[in-house]
């Protein structure tokens, strides 16, 4: 999988949480985002490992620093 | 050691010195010996818990690592020769006995808690329970001494087995120092609840004396102590009494002033002590986690907890309001549902219920704790269920969010509905909660201003201008940050600035309430 084809899945999964079409780059953070807070952001993990069919460790899911860190442990996740 | 005693006062300036004079190496071993006198000083008994606490945590995370170091070896040797399925196996083989580490330690950690905390509540209980099916048993006095802030390292030391169990932190190889992350004097009693990656390395890093830090620091533990002993004691002082007997007080005036006191006093109480402990280890070039930030001019009450004992709901959160919300039966709960709306709502608030008990459940061992916590929960739900609400509201109304008015509006809600919350909290007995109430409303003729006039006597005054203060520090803080009054204080002149630090100690001596009774802080007893 590249992370062309990871970020197109990943702009629907955004958009069907949030409601709106969100704008996405690497060095997008939660706080870039209006309504992206703890409580979505479990919600958003949710809807990121149904859609790739992975499952994130706890270190990941309250460590990753931006979008440009979640499409890389999805990419490793989905290759191991 | 309470903060304000003389006792301690002379033993921090004994490990300030001791700290600045010895050789950088020796440091730890003088922060680690002080620690163990500071615990121990009202009780040696105490030091088992703590002895417990660390060997305990200290042979899981051994364990923990031990087994992380045969991973690593064994997939440099065969993880590029062997099958996926065969790696994948035995990845999640070596991740289940990491597992196994963590939750020996885990459940040691809380059964401790639960006999010396929890059990004689769990023996009424269980004592009521089968009075009511008929089986008469007596529960034994147990009168076990519950070892102060056993509940604050017991959650600091059980986060960093997890920690390292989830492999975020290496574990401490050093016993020694592994002793010192727990056992750290300044947070042992009270928090702030530290987090391994951001403290423990501090210990051992070079901090040359550094005069501004430490005279920084200097300001802060004052502004505590003036916190704790002008407007806490104080106003402890008053009020005390009004608790154990609130059948002799009525009318809504009384009751709503009473607990808008205690609100204050609760929090110059709770963050003078942070203020104490963060200027004390700020003197000795170590930073603690902050653990207030304005809480009463918090917005919504999810923002309360965001600022009111921030170590607590940050610990609650990543420890187990995630691990409830990502578990398989949450997982299964919400795949259940078709519908959107009930799929992030209806698990959401199982796991909050499940959080908010278990955060009343932590401060103490009585149902009137539960019903506190439990109140909380109910919030946080109504907040998730109404959030498309709300959405709507300030979608249709942009400019609502920035409104003066609808702010100063969403201030005071949040501040009516804690201080409200602290009817259950303050007495942590539902039939005194539920006394206040009947005796608030009891006649509605305006009453109680007398009563309230002869509580506070000649306190009113002088207690309404320290509270002022206090306000507009906090305000300061909330518009430009933590610590800019200090820092302003900093660059004035010494003639302009050493004036008032005169007056301040000179205040707090001749008008101070402290010494006997008044050198326990509030959350001494969780």
């Amino acid at each position: 999988m590249d992370r062309t084809e990871v970020y197109s899945r990943l702009k629907g999964v955004f958009a069907d949480v949030f409601d709106r079409e969100v704008e996405l780059k690497d060095e997008t953070t939660a706080a870039d985002v209006p309504g992206w807070d703890s409580l979505t952001h479990i919600t958003l993990i949710g809807a990121v490992e149904d859609e790739f069919d992975v499952k994130f460790a706890m270190k990941d899911v309250v460590g990753m620093k931006n979008v440009g860190e979640m499409v890389d442990k999805i990419i490793e996740l989905a290759d191991e | 050691m309470p903060f304000t005693t003389v006792d301690y006062i002379c033993f921090f300036a004994a490990v300030f010195f001791g700290y600045y004079a010895a050789p950088q190496r020796a440091r730890w071993w003088l922060l680690l010996g002080a620690s163990w006198v500071f615990y121990g000083w009202m009780s040696p008994y105490y030091c088992f818990f703590l002895a417990f606490t660390v060997a305990l945590t200290y042979w899981a995370a051994a364990g923990v690592a031990a087994n992380f170091g045969a991973e690593k070896k064994w997939l440099a040797e065969k993880g590029k020769t062997v099958e996926r399925a065969e790696k994948k196996a035995y990845k999640s083989g070596m991740e289940a006995k990491r597992r196994r580490y963590v939750a020996a330690a885990v459940a040691g950690l809380l059964a401790m808690l639960a006999v010396f905390k929890y059990l004689e509540f769990i023996f009424a209980n269980v004592s009521w329970l089968g009075g009511a099916l008929g089986w008469q048993w007596k529960a034994p006095a147990l009168n076990l001494i519950l070892p102060v802030g056993l509940s604050f390292y017991v959650f600091q030391s059980m986060a960093y087995v997890i920690d390292v169990g989830r492999g975020e932190v290496a574990a401490e190889r050093n016993f020694f120092r592994h002793a010192l992350f727990v056992s750290y004097f300044p947070q042992i009693m009270q928090g702030p609840i530290g987090n391994y990656g951001r403290l423990a390395h501090q210990f051992y890093e070079n901090h040359p004396f550094d005069y501004n830090q430490a005279a920084g620091g200097l300001l802060r533990v004052a502004w505590g102590f003036f916190k704790k002993v002008m407007i806490a004691n104080l106003i402890a002082d008053r009020i005390n009494p009004v608790w154990g007997s609130a059948g002799d007080y009525h009318g809504a005036i009384f009751w709503g002033a009473v607990l808008v006191l205690y609100a204050i006093q609760l929090f110059a109480d709770f963050s003078g002590y942070m203020d104490i402990a963060c200027g004390c280890s700020q003197m000795l070039g170590i930073k603690l986690d902050e653990n207030f930030n304005c809480p009463y001019f918090a917005r919504s009450v999810s923002e309360f907890w965001r600022r009111w004992h921030m170590t607590l709901s940050g610990w609650f959160k990543d420890y187990l309001f995630y691990p409830v919300l990502r578990s398989g039966w949450n997982t299964r709960l919400r795949k259940s549902f078709a519908n959107r709306y009930l799929a992030s709502t209806v698990p959401t608030s199982v796991a909050l219920a499940i959080v908010w008990a278990a955060t009343g459940l932590w401060h103490g061992a009585s149902w009137g704790y539960v019903a506190w916590g439990v109140y909380y929960g109910v919030f946080m739900i109504l907040g998730v269920v109404l959030a498309p609400v709300y959405d709507r509201l300030h979608r249709k109304f942009p400019g609502l969010l920035k409104n003066p008015a609808y702010m100063l509006f969403q201030m005071l809600r949040t501040f009516a509905i804690v201080v409200a919350g602290y009817s259950i909290f303050k007495p942590a007995d539902m039939s005194v909660t539920v006394q206040i109430w009947k005796q608030a409303f009891s006649a509605l003729d305006g009453g109680g201003v007398n009563e309230l006039v002869h509580t506070l006597r000649r306190t009113a005054l002088p207690v309404l201008g320290w509270i002022s203060l206090m306000f507009a520090v906090d305000v300061v803080h909330y518009v430009r940050g933590e610590g800019v009054v200090r820092g302003i204080f900093r660059k004035m002149p010494w003639f302009a600035r050493w004036p008032v630090y005169v007056a301040m100690l000179w205040v707090m001596i001749y008008f101070g309430v402290y010494g006997s009774g008044f050198d326990q802080f509030e959350y001494f007893k969780f």
